[in-house]
């Protein structure tokens, strides 16, 4: 047993650095040229924005960032349809309270929620967009439900408000992305784009489109989060 | 330049962390690449890509395991403290049935926790699914609501004080309520060896006592939802006993 | 080629190993994140974006990272999460139907569950 036990180790760890190797040896990476300057000085004029990333994921390709949700939305309606109706463990511990925890999320909570309105607001201008900003405005809330325990947020925010709020970023982002682009121009375009690269008020609906994104990412990865926190798993 | 380093680190936390033993050590290795990721997502000159694997990968999916994993890798045992069997040293356990049950614990890789309780509590308490072990001085009689391993120790029925042997044998009572009936001079008791030997610690005479032809045995009590516990505890019982590890443990506390 | 680039293929490596190797469920999934990690990993490693930020209000910098590979991934990251979760409700439910995080263990209950279900 000891010997097949090594054996199968060596051969895996043989397989691994083979892998490498041939991977290392093989892989034809793409030069140095990326996007020319050109084409991504004709990008940022044309959208308006500074930050190209924002700029591509919702404009340039909003298209595939619309089928990114949509998966998203899928993965967390997973989540909350299997636990949904799981009570949790008979005999529940509560989650570690301690006053430290308490007082120090009570200090941090505001900062963090202030800076995911920050990476939201000004996604288009600076590093952050939509998908951190939710991303850590979860973590905002997953502090404050350590701190005081998630009877006292669940009281607070009904679970069905949350799902409002998914839904209906869901559809403003689909709103902000097809209807101007309907009025005025194509499908999917930007065609209120333009104005100042680095002003908070360009690139149209970009804006719009980063702060719908955030609700959604949010209220999802809190969806999430919630429902682990309620069910407490035995693993 | 610095990127170098961080990423030079990378491996080597991920390679420990994965061919890890305990679970939460891989979920807090993998907290802790996702973080160190981040950052050379930032020298790498990607800040978004940063904050959106600062903030997901190093606090929710950390925070969403160690929800999963919460219970994690425990063993629970429920009993009545028996001197000898089961009992509290200072701040640790010792006894008989702990040596047992920390070896058996440890051959699975959990962490034994013990709680004392009376034994009505503590049959709940293994009814409800709360404790996994029961324990203590255990003699299990017939329709247990559990599941009973074989038994490791015998023992023999003594009755302390005179008169005749009560009907029901009052060896499930708690030690101190025993010793204050036999003290008071109460209805002759029924108890077993471990009791026994307890309740003399404490000054009972030996000329009190008489051994009955009754004979039983300890057993450990196994929640009726982990048939498999109960199957792999009843085989390391039959280990130790095969390779008489537990006369060994015996003889140190019951001598 | 970058550092990223070689230690993306040996993170993916060693997460595969140990997504194969390891029984335990929780580190098969905790490989499975690894997995995701790296390819992000691989692809802001690439030697064209890796450089400068991609955000200029100004003319662009010379070296300036290729924002392509930024956006594919940075919503990948996200989603990531989302199944990841999704696998970890499975792998919940799953141990709390069969008490034990042993895969093998699990395939070998889940057989005999069957087999006594289609003899009775």
């Amino acid at each position: 047993m000891r010997r097949r036990q090594a054996a199968l180790t060596l051969a895996g760890a043989a397989a691994a650095i083979g892998f490498c190797v041939v991977a290392l040896l093989t892989i034809d990476l793409p030069g140095d040229a990326a996007l020319p300057r050109e084409a991504l000085t004709a990008v940022r004029d044309k959208t308006g924005v500074s930050n190209l990333v924002a700029a591509l994921l919702l404009d340039v390709r909003l298209y595939d960032t619309l089928f990114e949700l949509f998966v998203f939305s899928m993965a967390v309606l997973g989540v909350r349809s299997f636990l949904k109706d799981s009570a949790g463990p008979a005999v529940r511990e509560p989650l570690a309270e301690s006053h430290v925890v308490r007082h120090a999320a009570y200090v941090l909570f505001p900062a963090v929620a202030l800076l995911a309105a920050y990476l939201a607001v000004f996604g288009h201008v600076a590093p952050g967009g939509g998908f951190g900003g939710g991303a850590v405005a979860a973590t905002g809330f997953l502090l404050v439900c350590v701190a005081l325990g998630v009877e006292v947020l669940a009281s607070r925010i009904r679970d069905g408000v949350l799902e409002w709020i998914e839904g209906l970023s869901m559809l403003g982002v689909l709103a902000f992305a097809v209807l101007p682009g309907a009025a005025w121009g194509e499908l999917l375009s930007n065609p209120l784009g333009g104005g100042r690269p680095g002003g908070l008020a360009s690139g149209g609906a970009i804006p719009a489109l980063n702060l719908l994104i955030a609700c959604k990412v949010f209220a999802g990865a809190w969806a999430v989060t919630y429902h682990f926190v309620r069910h407490r798993g035995e693993v | 330049m610095s990127a170098v380093v961080v990423l030079a680190a990378l491996p080597v936390i991920c390679a420990y962390a994965l061919f890890q033993r305990r679970r939460w050590v891989a979920v807090l290795g993998m907290g802790m690449a996702s973080f160190l990721l981040a950052v050379v997502y930032v020298l790498q000159g990607a800040p978004d890509v940063a904050v959106a694997e600062a903030a997901i990968g190093a606090a929710l999916v950390t925070f969403i395991y160690v929800l999963a994993i919460r219970r994690t890798g425990r063993l629970v045992v429920i009993a009545a403290e028996v001197p000898g069997l089961l009992h509290r040293r200072g701040r640790e356990v010792d006894g008989v049935e702990f040596e047992i049950l920390q070896g058996f614990a440890t051959k699975l890789g959990l962490d034994l926790t013990v709680r004392f309780a009376t034994f009505d509590d503590a049959m709940e308490a293994l009814r409800g699914g709360s404790a996994d072990i029961l324990a203590g001085g255990f003699v299990p009689q017939t329709g247990e609501p559990a599941l009973v391993t074989r038994g490791f120790l015998d023992t023999r029925f003594y009755v302390v004080g005179a008169g005749e042997p009560c009907e029901a044998p009052r060896f499930r009572d708690e030690l101190r309520a025993l010793l204050r009936r036999v003290e008071a001079g109460d209805v002759p008791v029924t108890i077993d060896l471990a009791r026994l030997l307890a309740l003399m610690r404490r000054g009972v005479e030996a000329a009190n006592v008489a051994a009955t032809d009754a004979v039983g045995h300890y057993a450990f009590g196994v929640c009726r939802r982990r048939p498999d516990l109960h199957a792999r505890l009843e085989r390391h019982l039959e280990e130790i006993e095969a390779t008489g590890a537990l006369e060994r443990i015996v003889e140190r506390y019951l001598a | 080629m970058t550092t990223g680039v070689v230690v993306a293929v040996v993170l993916f490596a060693l997460a595969a190993l140990a997504l194969v190797a390891r029984r335990d469920l929780v580190f098969k999934l905790v490989a499975l994140g690894m997995i995701n990690g790296s390819t992000v990993l691989l692809l802001v490693s690439l030697p064209r974006s890796v450089g400068r930020p991609p955000i200029a209000a100004g003319p662009l910098a010379e070296r300036l990272a290729d924002p392509l590979p930024q956006a594919f991934v940075l919503a990948t990251i996200v989603i990531n999460f989302a199944v990841l979760a999704l696998a970890l409700v499975f792998v919940m439910l799953l141990v709390e139907r069969y008490h034990t995080t042993d895969a093998r263990r699990i395939e070998q209950l889940v057989h005999e569950e069957e087999e006594s279900c289609s003899s009775s």
